[in-house]
């Protein structure tokens, strides 16, 4: 083997590691802060009764889910230079998460809402509550609890799928693991490592859904 | 988005070849079904067994896979198995990591299928004397299958989409020629707007023919 191979990691290696944990939270975040804005709006949409509102709202959920988070950070990633907007490759990354989180979630959102049943509308209308009013003070607030055990299901599938962010080079865990590898050949342990990391945070989550869905089905 | 012309010329003269790249999507897709569906049928029998030293490693291998990435699990093979100088071309190193990674989900399918079925049927079958293999062959799998169909069926729907991940261990699918297509065009944003379509149509038309066979299947209602 030549000189020039390092062949084991080291303490910068170590920094690299957590540098990329860090950046894939990031990801992480943004991608789910806005995923649920636009996930609020488009499932409100899905669930109305107007079809003008439904229907889009229904085909984009479909697309979204019918094709792969690979090709969506792709389009976001040519699409954005198109618009005239030079962003940094981060933005790419969380645009696309929130995209594809975004239709996911807009789903739970809806079963949530109609998990509440019809009585609670109709006496909120009763009691001259608005649209606004109802969802804001009667709908959301029950709904909520329907909506958690599949939300932290869909977080912990959002952590694993910022992974796929690393085919555009933005510098998160699984990017830090390749830039490793090719340095080290050491695959085996760096992407153990890497898989170890990601296992760290997603493990507690899945504990947490699991725990969530027992405390809500005896609560009814 | 003013002064971009949209140009698919160049994409759709060369549609065969990205119908090719589907078919090898197709392909890795449903192999990775059926493998999965063993390895899955055997992971559930060893999830439920009363020993722990089969019952352990089985839940761990559901855990360590369900919360990983898969993108992870297809380089730590790959690039693994050159480490260790094991020469596996790169069709066969994803077709291994996308059946480890269904494998695991499809236990907890299966095993879900396996505890649907009521209790006096497993008592019946021992009372007429059956062995436990039998007991599974003849009783259980056949009533377990009709209600896993549903879940095999979104569980292959998404092996489809995420198998677009072999792309990055260069398997040759749909994923990949259309990355070549892209570089040697520059029509980037074109061809992955003719990709995102081909797998939207394909999902489409997998989701309804598996809806046709399962009707077929099921007559009675299930």
């Amino acid at each position: 083997m030549p000189q020039y191979v390092q062949d084991r990691l080291n303490i910068y290696d170590a920094v690299l590691f957590l540098q990329g944990l860090g950046n894939t939270i990031q990801l992480c975040l943004g991608g789910l802060g806005l995923g649920l804005v636009i996930a609020l709006l488009v499932g409100l949409a899905r669930a109305s009764r107007f079809r003008w509102l439904s229907w889009p709202a229904a085909t984009y959920i479909e697309i979204i889910r019918d094709s792969p988070l690979l090709m969506q950070l792709y389009l976001v990633f040519f699409a954005l230079p198109l618009l005239g907007l030079n962003v940094p490759i981060f933005v790419a990354g969380v645009a696309a998460l929130m995209l594809n989180s975004s239709a996911f979630m807009a789903e739970i959102v809806r079963a949530g809402i109609q998990a509440v049943a019809k009585d609670q509308w109709d006496a909120a209308r009763g009691l001259g509550m608005g649209y606004i009013q109802t969802m804001r003070h009667v709908v959301m607030p029950q709904a909520f609890r329907v909506m958690i055990p599949p939300g932290v299901g869909l977080l912990i599938g959002l952590i694993k799928d910022s992974s796929v962010v690393s085919v555009i080079s933005y510098l998160e865990l699984t990017r830090v693991g390749q830039i490793l590898t090719e340095k080290t050949f050491l695959s085996f342990q760096v992407f153990g490592i890497v898989a170890a990391l990601y296992f760290i945070m997603c493990y507690p989550l899945s504990r947490l859904a699991l725990y969530a869905e027992r405390r809500l089905k005896v609560g009814g | 988005m003013h002064g971009y012309v949209f140009q698919f010329g160049e994409i759709f003269r060369e549609l065969p070849m990205l119908l090719d790249g589907a078919l090898t999507t197709l392909h890795i897709s449903i192999l990775t079904l059926l493998i999965s569906l063993v390895v899955g049928t055997l992971g559930a029998l060893c999830r439920m067994s009363r020993q722990s030293w089969i019952r352990v490693p089985a839940t761990w291998y559901v855990e360590v896979i369900r919360n990983t990435p898969l993108l992870v699990q297809l380089f730590f093979i790959y690039f693994g198995l050159s480490q260790i100088d094991i020469d596996v071309s790169s069709y066969t190193a994803g077709l291994i990591g996308l059946t480890v990674n269904n494998g695991a989900y499809l236990t907890e399918i299966v095993r879900a299928g396996i505890q649907a079925i009521h209790r006096g049927q497993f008592e019946a079958g021992y009372s007429l004397g059956l062995s436990f293999p039998q007991l599974m062959r003849y009783v259980v799998f056949p009533q377990a299958f009709r209600v896993i169909y549903p879940p095999l069926c979104n569980q292959l729907i998404g092996i489809i989409l995420w198998s677009s991940l072999v792309s990055t261990i260069s398997v040759q699918d749909l994923a990949l020629r259309g990355k070549e297509l892209a570089s040697t065009t520059f029509r980037s944003f074109e061809v992955y707007i003719v990709l995102t379509l081909i797998y939207v149509v394909m999902t489409l038309i997998v989701s309804g023919l598996l809806k046709l066979i399962g009707r077929q299947l099921f007559q009675r209602p299930a």
